[in-house]
């Protein structure tokens, strides 16, 4: 398993389309994906729990992605939730 | 027969397309009873587990082809931003929480499938209104709307969709909100008849800019007609006649037609000639747009530049505060159809007659005194900051776009935009409205710090005259030609001039031929009109010499002659110039 905590860098959090653009990023993946804030972890493939969690630029989650792809899948994900960190 | 508010000018004839939300009955469990809404529906009745799984599953299968054609339109009609939202909205509708959710309450709670839906949903729209960020609170709303549409479709088996209306339909509604006209394919439009509403309705506005007719303010009219009948909307009288017969609708249809033909000449001619008086001094004749598609309409009309782009009916299409690239996108559209004339967008203006949704504004004792404009800009600066940057990202892009700030009424108002605009960077033009008494009286302090002004009629009048125009009992006493009225023009114009400071008008009164006459006397430099009125404008400047209009401003000044026949006397019968050879 891979993961990584990391601050929302992206201009509008996780608002609608950024939420759904991360969904449809984590179903490319075998790797089962999490998203954790604070106290509360959700699965990465449910919308509406992501929206749930309500995040907004600047706070600090955590992607945890366990599978076959699990590097590439975190990669892809980090890019989203940081654009240009080119990690 | 019957009679309404006229709205918007011409007669259309088609079938009825009824706009309205359909209530679906809810009922707990156990035996039907009456729909809550009287209209007859039945609660449907439970049979077992299997059977309401079923209707679900078949209800967001509906849903879904709904939501794909949505998408489509609106990212054809609006853009590709909001399509991805609606995008969204599929991806929660087709996932596995609502399904989990539902089959829950399905399986253990005997519930049928229209109630665990709309329950699952009311019960996650409170989680949102739970959350920290106004964003997230505001998804409460989408996710009931969503929670409608899914059992509107598991109950009747569809979803009335505003935007599969044929072609020709008269569009009937209880009122037309800017949400579902924007959804709305409006080549389609013959008519629109509203029972609520007025002349500036949302979809009073949009109808006239669109030159579709419109009446507003029918009582009782969705109960009355039948979708699919045939109806005559006249929009220059005031009514709605559902007794139509097969020999008018020819007379009417012919009617449409030479209509339309005489728009296009009109169009035409308003095309070839500038805006000019008698003697060939040039107008500057600009347009009041609410986006890009009027102002290329304004643009195909020959007005020279938008004076008043009102932002806020561009934040109307969004269900969410569109964010800097939307905002831009926007406004750069509006800048591409009219180059190489300058775009002024007025910074949103929304509250007292302008509601946005989303936007959440407290309820208000006395709206119009309350906190609209720029005061509610500066309550929520965010939203300030990134409507500047969105207008300043098109002016980096060379676009001639400026900003004006509503409501101001001191200088801190406008020196709180030059900052915000100095932090990002930005060079931006920087105009106010004139709108308020205080602006008006402090005129040579505002303008000294301002890059132009521009007077808004509307609200001027109505405060200056303490009148509340949309109150029949004093409407009477709203007056435009009123001493006070023509005084404060006349000394916003000399005040500004003295400084070389550029002052246009974009209210009413420069939409309408007589008091843009008055306008032009008292020496304003650009009138901003409305779209449709541009060519009627330009056609009635062409009979007035400007010596005429040196006596005409003695008139208004003198505060005991009648301002408003001295403007009229100026005006010709006769006919128009796209009528005659």
């Amino acid at each position: 398993m891979r993961e990584s905590t990391l601050e929302v860098l992206n201009e509008e959090g996780l608002h609608t389309r950024p939420a759904h653009e991360f969904v449809k990023s984590v179903k490319q993946f075998e790797s089962t994906v999490t998203l954790q804030k604070g106290d509360t972890e959700v699965p990465g493939k449910s919308l509406l729990k992501i929206m749930k969690l309500g995040v907004v630029t600047g706070d600090t989650i955590t992607l945890r992605c366990d599978g076959p792809d699990e590097d590439a899948a975190l990669a892809a994900l980090v890019q989203l939730i940081q654009p240009g960190s080119g990690t | 027969m019957m009679r309404g508010i006229p709205s918007s000018p011409g007669i259309g004839v088609g079938h009825v397309f009824i706009l309205h939300e359909r209530e679906v009955p809810l009922g707990r469990t156990g035996p039907s009873s009456p729909a809550p809404d009287g209209s007859g529906g039945q609660v449907h009745i439970r049979r077992s587990a299997e059977s309401e799984l079923e209707r679900f599953h078949r209800g967001v299968a509906v849903t879904g082809v709904y939501y794909q054609s949505l998408i489509e339109r609106v990212r054809r009609n609006i853009g590709a931003d909001e399509a991805e939202i609606f995008e969204g909205h599929l991806e929660i509708i087709t996932g596995d929480d609502i399904a989990e959710a539902v089959e829950e309450a399905i399986m253990n709670r005997e519930a049928i499938a229209e109630r665990a839906v709309v329950d699952f949903a009311e019960e996650t729209a409170r989680d949102f209104e739970q959350l920290e960020s106004e964003y997230f609170r505001q998804r409460a709303g989408d996710i009931r709307d969503i929670g409608r549409r899914l059992a509107e479709a598991i109950y009747f088996g569809s979803i009335t969709d505003p935007g599969a209306l044929p072609e020709g339909s008269i569009v009937i509604a209880e009122e037309l909100t800017p949400s579902a006209t924007a959804r709305l394919e409006i080549r389609h439009v013959a008519a629109i008849a509203t029972e609520k509403g007025g002349r500036t309705s949302h979809a009073a506005i949009l109808a006239r800019s669109l030159s579709i007719p419109c009446v507003t303010g029918v009582e009782g009219l969705v109960s009355a007609v039948r979708s699919g009948q045939l109806l005559v909307v006249d929009g220059d009288a005031g009514f709605v006649e559902t007794d139509v017969r097969r020999e008018d609708v020819q007379e009417i249809t012919e009617r449409m037609r030479l209509n339309r033909k005489g728009l296009e000449r009109r169009a035409e001619w308003s095309r070839r000639n500038p805006a000019t008086l008698a003697d060939g001094t040039p107008v500057h004749l600009a347009a009041n747009v609410g986006g890009g598609e009027e102002a290329r309409l304004a643009a195909s009309l020959g007005a020279r530049g938008v004076g008043l782009l009102r932002s806020e009916f561009l934040f109307m299409r969004y269900s969410d505060f569109p964010g800097v690239d939307q905002q831009a996108g926007d406004y750069r559209q509006a800048c591409i159809a009219m180059a190489p004339e300058r775009v002024i967008v007025r910074l949103l203006d929304c509250g007292a007659d302008k509601p946005l949704p989303y936007a959440r504004q407290a309820r208000e004792d006395n709206p119009f005194l309350g906190e609209r404009g720029i005061r509610y800009l500066m309550a929520r600066e965010e939203q300030l900051r990134n409507q500047l940057r969105a207008v300043a990202r098109v002016a980096a892009e060379g676009h001639a776009i400026a900003a004006m700030i509503p409501m101001v009424i001191s200088l801190e108002e406008i020196e709180r935009v030059r900052e915000i605009l100095q932090e990002e960077g930005a060079e931006v033009p920087v105009g106010i409205m004139v709108e308020t008494p205080s602006s008006v009286l402090t005129i040579q302090t505002l303008a000294a710090h301002s890059d132009f002004v521009s007077i808004g009629t509307n609200d001027l009048v109505q405060y200056l005259l303490a009148v509340d125009r949309g109150n029949p009992r004093v409407a009477g006493l709203y007056r435009e030609f009123h001493p006070a009225v023509m005084t404060a023009i006349d000394q916003v114009v000399r005040t500004s001039h003295e400084r070389g400071i550029h002052v246009g008008v974009c209210g009413d009164m420069a939409s309408h031929s007589v008091s843009a006459l008055a306008l032009l006397a008292l020496g304003v430099d650009e009138l901003s009109a409305s779209v449709s009125a541009i060519p009627d404008i330009k056609a009635a400047l062409g009979h007035v010499a400007p010596e005429q209009l040196v006596d005409l401003r003695a008139a208004l000044l003198s505060g005991e002659s009648d301002g408003r026949a001295a403007a009229s006397a100026l005006l010709t019968d006769g006919p128009l110039p796209w009528e005659v050879g």
